[in-house]
């Protein structure tokens, strides 16, 4: 069964990639194994090794420009390697746990950003604050604002953004034009308002103005928010099922209920989403701006869309929860690697760099250079949607640093399907789940 | 002679197995320097978790579906194939390919074919006038979807178990049978079934094994959800240790499994001798 399950995992994070909107993957060296650094006097470079865990073309695009660094800087040598899945207990986090408990970790890997707090807490990534202090271009005065949320714990620095992403709001312009209505919605009520007004039809024609994602990360939005919290300051209780942290979720329940919104269920309910609304069957959404590529091309030029600021509720301030990955270096490997390790993270996100992996791959830019670059600005006017995200980025709230934050989303993804794919009632299920993470929260300690 | 094999059995099952019964007596996150050593409380955890409780149900549902609707739909194919008619080669072939494509691809396949608003069900449920079903999205009919999937996964396999055993059921007594006025039941209940009791003894042991590590189905097309109404003791343990990071109360559950098959396997074994003919 084990190797059964292996298989499948290895499988199912495979097809996940693909399903991500991937063709064709990825090169794998084999045996990347650091073999600590050179012996001194001879001139072979330092090999740094690099884990992470994007498919496709994205895996493509970090292999080129991995070969770009290499041909560039003769002293050191990147073995990048594609390990699986790097979202949260995807196969890369499970390889990179597995390889920190053998004592035998990558030099640097890509980590998702609610995961940094596990990893840091544990000691396993190097403190790069005082690398970044004496940076020429990576200060953390040189990032775009917000974008260093999800990469410090306890006030040091333990990563730097790779490829991150925000949660936009998502709208059929052509469905809007026939409906009447002119701009996207910028507050829920407005936006609860345009969904019944854009819904019409029925049976398998039926439009439908909104469709939520069942998913934790706009979750995290929809409660910070609505004026709430999702754990107390000591990351000790959750604070989640409170009523002001329920807004929101009530809101696109309510449209549920009353057949104006559709919700999507099942393992691919991401893709599934991204389909609906590019196939004109919702007018309205809530998606990563990683997903604009897929959606454009899915659409491909058959209605006008645009992109909007996510609508805020009750005058609360806008909370958008950073997404994607982070990239960090292992912390006790020897300072030759850990220096080389450095060279590469700093010419990654260095102008040049940070400009074309966002253009090729449609994740942000990280440094407030890299914005004002004339190829990235005339970039931004081909793509408007973008123009969106960057806006966002000021209103970025990491989720609470705890190392058990990943048992909380864990809970909260049942309790919405709980809510949208079955009608359970928002508050008592909410509460129910903030009392299951207590429960879990308590009996983890730290 | 045996000694590689012990080597292979002492580092890949003895090891893990003694060091999961240790885990499940700490609370880690794999990578914190000092574990918390909890005695059971991981097990009192899981006793009072509603989630796990929940998985445990799910995984005797699936259990005890698999026996009543895969092993009499196995025997019958079963049968059918033993009775020498024309095209059984061809037929044996399809039945049994199912069991030969891998769990995750026919998971993939039936997410598709089970989609609400899609899917081929669907769209075929439609054509008849009938209501679109949720088959993975509500909580009520997920689990029966998964047993589904796992039923025709199966289905092939215990077929051709029966199969093997219905091939050796000697002639002779069967003739004697008939000559005697015996009717088809009557040879079936009397002559086939204790002849082939073997291979339905064997059967039955995989068939609840197997029911109880259900995972693949469960990880492709449904994750777990909706709000854990799919979970079962594997994919809890899974989803805890690997997906929570929460290796403690992972590893208890772990071996909750281990005892709950060993427990099972002892009383198929212990009952099994009573209605078992081995010889005949």
């Amino acid at each position: 069964m084990n190797r059964r399950m292996m298989v499948s995992i290895s499988i199912g994070a495979m097809l996940s990639a693909v399903l991500a909107g991937c063709g064709a993957s990825s090169t794998q060296s084999s045996g990347s194994q650091s073999t600590g650094n050179t012996v001194s006097g001879s001139n072979k470079p330092v090999t740094v090794t690099f884990w992470y865990g994007i498919g496709g073309q994205l895996s493509q695009q970090i292999q080129q420009m991995v070969q770009q660094f290499n041909r560039t800087h003769p002293g050191i040598h990147v073995v990048a390697t594609y390990q699986g899945s790097y979202s949260g207990g995807g196969a890369e986090q499970q390889k990179l746990l597995a390889a920190l408990k053998a004592g035998d970790p990558p030099d640097i890997a890509q980590i998702e950003v609610h995961s940094m707090p596990l990893f840091s807490s544990a000691g396993k990534l190097a403190d790069i604050t005082s690398l970044m202090n004496q940076s020429a271009s990576d200060k953390p005065t040189d990032f775009l604002q917000g974008m260093l949320a999800s990469t410090q714990f306890q006030g040091h620095y333990y990563g730097l953004p790779f490829n991150r992403s925000v949660p936009v709001f998502y709208y059929n312009k052509a469905l809007f034009a026939s409906a009447g209505i002119s701009s996207p919605p910028a507050t829920w009520t407005q936006l609860t308002q345009d969904a019944r007004q854009l819904t019409h039809g029925s049976g398998t024609s039926k439009v439908y103005g909104f469709e939520p994602l069942v998913d934790w990360w706009p979750w995290e939005y929809e409660v910070m928010s609505s004026g709430g919290t999702i754990l107390s300051s000591d990351g000790q209780s959750a604070t989640f099922g409170q009523p002001n942290a329920l807004g929101i979720l009530e809101a696109e329940s309510k449209l549920v209920q009353s057949g104006d919104a559709m919700v999507e269920s099942g393992p691919n309910y991401w893709d599934l989403m991204i389909s609906d609304f590019a196939h004109g069957k919702v007018a309205m959404d809530i998606d990563s701006i990683g997903s604009a590529g897929e959606i454009a091309s899915e659409i491909n030029h058959k209605f006008q869309w645009g992109t909007a600021i996510l609508p805020t509720y009750q005058g609360h301030k806008l909370a958008v929860p950073p997404g994607g990955g982070d990239i960090a270096i292992m912390s006790g490997i020897p300072k030759q690697q850990q220096q080389a390790a450095w060279t590469f993270m700093e010419w990654w996100t260095s102008p040049a760099q940070d400009a074309t992996w966002s253009m090729e791959t449609g994740y942000l830019p990280t440094h407030t250079a890299t914005v004002n670059l004339g190829s990235y600005q005339s970039f931004l006017k081909s793509n408007p949607q973008y123009q969106v995200a960057l806006s966002e980025l000021k209103y970025q709230v990491s989720a609470p640093a705890s190392p058990n934050y990943l048992t909380v989303v864990q809970d909260v993804q049942q309790g919405l399907q709980a809510i949208f794919d079955e009608g359970k009632p928002v508050t008592s299920t909410m509460q129910q789940v903030a009392g299951q993470v207590d429960h879990d929260l308590q009996s983890m300690g730290d | 002679m045996i000694a590689p094999y012990l080597v292979f059995v002492a580092v890949f099952v003895i090891g893990p197995l003694v060091y999961v019964a240790v885990l499940s007596t700490y609370r880690w996150n794999l990578l914190s320097p000092r574990p918390v050593e909890v005695g059971f409380r991981n097990y009192v955890y899981l006793w009072n978790s509603s989630v796990f409780r929940e998985s445990v149900s799910n995984s005797l549902l699936l259990a005890i579906g698999m026996f009543v609707f895969s092993l009499p739909l196995g025997f019958f194919f079963a049968v059918l194939l033993n009775m020498k008619l024309r095209g059984t080669v061809i037929y044996r072939s399809i039945l049994f390919s199912s069991y030969v494509i891998p769990l995750t691809a026919s998971g993939l396949v039936f997410t598709l074919l089970l989609n609400t608003h899609d899917g081929l069900l669907n769209r075929v449920l439609e054509q008849f006038g009938l209501q679109p079903i949720d088959w993975l999205g509500s909580s009520h009919d997920a689990l029966w979807s998964v047993l589904m999937v796992s039923v025709w996964q199966y289905v092939g396999y215990y077929m051709l178990i029966f199969l093997a055993g219905l091939q050796n059921v000697p002639e002779s007594l069967l003739d004697a049978c008939r000559v005697d006025g015996g009717s088809r039941w009557r040879t079936l209940w009397h002559v086939t079934l204790p002849c082939i009791s073997p291979n339905v003894f064997f059967a039955i042991v995989v068939c609840l094994i197997q029911s109880f590590q259900t995972f693949d189905q469960v990880y492709v097309m449904t994750g777990g959800g909706p709000d854990n109404a799919t979970s079962t003791l594997t994919y809890y343990l899974f989803n805890k240790g690997f997906q929570m990071v929460d290796i403690g109360p992972a590893a208890a559950a772990s071996v909750v499994l281990l005892v709950i098959l060993a427990l099972l396997s002892f009383l198929q074994m212990s009952l099994g001798r009573r209605w078992v003919v081995d010889e005949f």
